[in-house]
């Protein structure tokens, strides 16, 4: 209470202000969090109730009864970890090419790579399936991971924090007997945690989140995503089937818990990363 | 002596070819005998998986000869899988279709015509507006499977606490009218209304299901009968639009209704939920009713007609086992199997041999599907999405009072002409 006294006012309006907004964006998990632990006749009723007065895990129950639910997270993590990963590796070996050395035609090949920035993903569905059925890899994990496996964003966000890393460390690297490959990964990675961060976060959210693609990728179920199979339960859930909107919520729960635990994880990397994007030198 | 040795050498290699080409030609004869239907379905029911292996396992018992492979996607992304699969030559042999994909594939030439595969008697079978459907210029393209009913609900409780026989209901513009007046009142007695007569959303789901029918009951349409023009502009559509505007001006319904505001039919204070469809049944006993609710007739003014959308099942155009999928197509809608889809998805059946009587147990939605027989989707026209996409502001500003009915209405159908030209 003292120190509330003591709090400028200023500092105290930022504070509320930024509880409020940040209450508004918690309100929705909450609130799926409470759906998902009540029976169906609950779920919909009115007025809302935010704690559930005999809540159960008979929805999660339902839930991993009636669909494959282990096999689609299975495959979204698959698919989102296994890209995580080759992004990683590609777009910082590419990043280390374009911001540490030099060859003919780097700028060119830098600017074109980066004109695919501004091709929305969507014109290349249809093309990238016509590709892979040729290739008789349609519903398979290459399909799924292959597209996915570099991105322009990746390799910007990387070579963009490679660039200002003095080049004294190339040479002192150099003197001391490194290859290029050993500094690379002994050296320039570790200094690059940050980025390397919000890079995986971003792309890994970004996977396991990815609806259209996997669906027109994959042609059997115990190939979908979670995502994928968490769609087809929103229509019986909608009916009040199947324990309704309770199963719903709970495989929005299930779907979201991965990606939570992974911000978790490297939150410290990411305010890091976030922070030391605005100093300089 | 050489030469006739090359030449018995080389007859022997020729025979052994052709020995070979025969045997082969056999044995891909033979595989091909066994022939594989996919189906895309999309979910219905709580466990569609478990309803289509039941009926795969009893055709494949009947048709030995033939595989199928039935594979239940989401809703969403369909159109987009489709348009994938069609560019690449890997779309399935049969597609679950809504009313307004019809047209769409088959005046693209991506789905085959049926018409020489469904007997006569068959066809007789079906209720009119099903069959309408799913043709596109005078040819049938799908088989319609299922249908859905929409009427009004109504609380059976308050009914009859404002002096209404709930056995009764009313059947007529002018009775639904009179009914609203008698149950919108002030129930607490502080001068304020607390309990309406009638709830209406215009956006569940869509203008189709919720101002339409009322235009059909007026005489009007959507687009004209040659297909050439949107006319919701009309007299007929104008008065209907007018009609439901008076409900609200009369303080019959919360203004706030008409984009989803208001009490909802759960909270015992509306009389009438109008534009309801079946399956909202089993939503609203799981959301939980502590009142008795029924379901209304088709309301009549100039005609009696409601809503009810067709599920249909299709072949696509490219499908290289096409007399199989039609088989596969038929077993579907059979009478005895689509009795039993309908037992698992709570749909109507749009054949008048498919007694409700072996798939409905609950009273209410019993109701409903006695309506069905007055029920029809929309005109299955190219461009019907377009029209009904410039309807919905249209209505909207007309309904809220934002511009004159007639005045919205004509705006609306000017943009729907526009598009239908421009395309």
């Amino acid at each position: 209470m003292n120190r509330l006294r003591k709090m400028p006012m200023k500092n105290f309006w930022t504070y509320f202000i930024l509880v409020l907004l940040g209450s508004t964006m918690i309100v929705p998990f909450i609130a799926m969090v409470s759906q998902s632990l009540k029976p169906g006749s609950q779920v919909l009723e009115y007025p809302f109730r935010w704690i559930p007065e005999n809540p159960s895990m008979e929805n999660y129950r339902m839930l991993f009864k009636q669909n494959p639910i282990m096999r689609w997270t299975l495959n979204s993590f698959i698919v989102a970890g296994g890209s995580t990963i080759l992004q990683l590796i590609t777009c910082s070996l590419a990043a280390y090419a374009f911001s540490r050395t030099s060859f003919p035609g780097k700028d060119i090949l830098f600017w074109m790579m980066m004109s695919m920035l501004i091709i929305p993903s969507q014109t290349t569905l249809v093309p990238l399936f016509l590709l892979f059925s040729k290739l008789n890899l349609t519903n398979t994990y290459t399909a799924l991971l292959l597209p996915t496996a570099s991105s322009a964003f990746g390799i910007f966000l990387l070579k963009q924090f490679m660039e200002p890393i003095p080049k004294d460390y190339d040479e002192a690297a150099s003197l001391d007997g490194c290859t290029r490959f050993q500094f690379y990964s002994k050296i320039l990675l570790p200094m690059c945690k940050p980025a390397l961060a919000v890079l995986a976060t971003f792309n890994f959210v970004t996977q396991w989140n990815d609806f259209l693609y996997p669906l027109i990728m994959t042609q059997t179920r115990d190939m979908f995503t979670l995502q994928i199979g968490l769609s087809a339960l929103q229509a019986s859930g909608s009916r009040g089937e199947m324990g309704g909107m309770g199963v719903v919520m709970a495989g929005a729960v299930w779907g979201f818990i991965p990606t939570f635990i992974l911000f978790l994880l490297l939150q410290k990397y990411l305010v890091e990363g976030v922070s030391s994007a605005g100093i300089k030198g | 002596m050489k030469s006739h040795g090359k030449l018995v050498r080389m007859l022997r290699a020729t025979l052994l070819t052709i020995c070979v080409l025969l045997l082969f030609a056999a044995s891909t004869g033979l595989a091909a005998r066994q022939e594989t239907v996919t189906m895309w379905a999309f979910p219905l029911c709580s466990d569609d998986i478990e309803m289509y292996s039941k009926l795969v396992n009893e055709f494949e018992k009947e048709n030995p000869n033939i595989k199928v492979h039935v594979e239940v996607l989401p809703w969403q992304g369909r159109m987009e899988k489709l348009m994938a699969a069609l560019a690449a030559n890997q779309a399935p042999d049969v597609m679950y279709l809504n009313v307004f994909l019809v047209p769409k594939l088959a005046a693209t030439g991506n789905l085959a015509p049926l018409d020489k595969y469904l007997p006569s008697d068959v066809r007789a079978d079906y209720f009119s507006g099903a069959i309408k459907s799913c043709q596109y210029d005078g040819r049938l393209y799908a088989m319609p499977v299922l249908q859905s009913v929409v009427t009004y609900i109504y609380n059976v409780d308050l009914f009859k606490k404002a002096g209404l026989d709930p056995k009764a209901p009313p059947e007529t513009w002018a009775e639904l009218e009179e009914a609203a007046r008698k149950l919108t009142c002030d129930t607490d007695g502080d001068g304020k209304i607390d309990q309406w007569g009638i709830r209406f959303d215009l956006n569940r789901p869509s203008p189709i299901t919720s101002v339409v029918p009322f235009v059909w009951q007026a005489g009007g349409d959507l687009i004209s009968a040659d297909g050439t023009e949107a006319i919701y502009d009309s007299p007929e559509a104008v008065r209907a639009v007018e009609f439901i505007k008076g409900l609200i001006d009369k303080g019959y319904m919360q203004k706030s209704n008409i984009q989803g505001g208001g009490l909802p039919f759960t909270s015992g204070k509306i009389g009438i939920d109008l534009q309801r469809e079946n399956m909202d049944v089993i939503k609203l006993r799981a959301e939980g009713l502590d009142f008795e609710i029924a379901a209304g007739p088709i309301l009549k003014d100039a005609k009696k007609i409601g809503y009810g959308t067709v599920g249909s099942y299709g072949i696509l155009g490219k499908s290289k086992n096409k007399d199989a999928a039609a088989k596969w197509v038929l077993f579907l809608t059979r009478p005895d199997n689509m009795a039993y889809i309908m037992k698992n998805t709570g749909f109507v059946a749009p054949r008048k041999s498919v007694s409700p009587a072996k798939y409905v147990t609950d009273p209410v939605i019993k109701q409903f599907v006695e309506q069905a027989p007055n029920c029809r989707p929309e005109t299955p026209h190219l461009y019907i999405q377009e029209v009904l996409s410039t309807m919905q502001p249209a209505i909207e500003n007309a309904l809220l009072g934002l511009k004159p009915v007639e005045a919205a209405l004509k705006e609306g159908t000017a943009e729907a002409n526009r598009i239908m030209r421009r395309k």
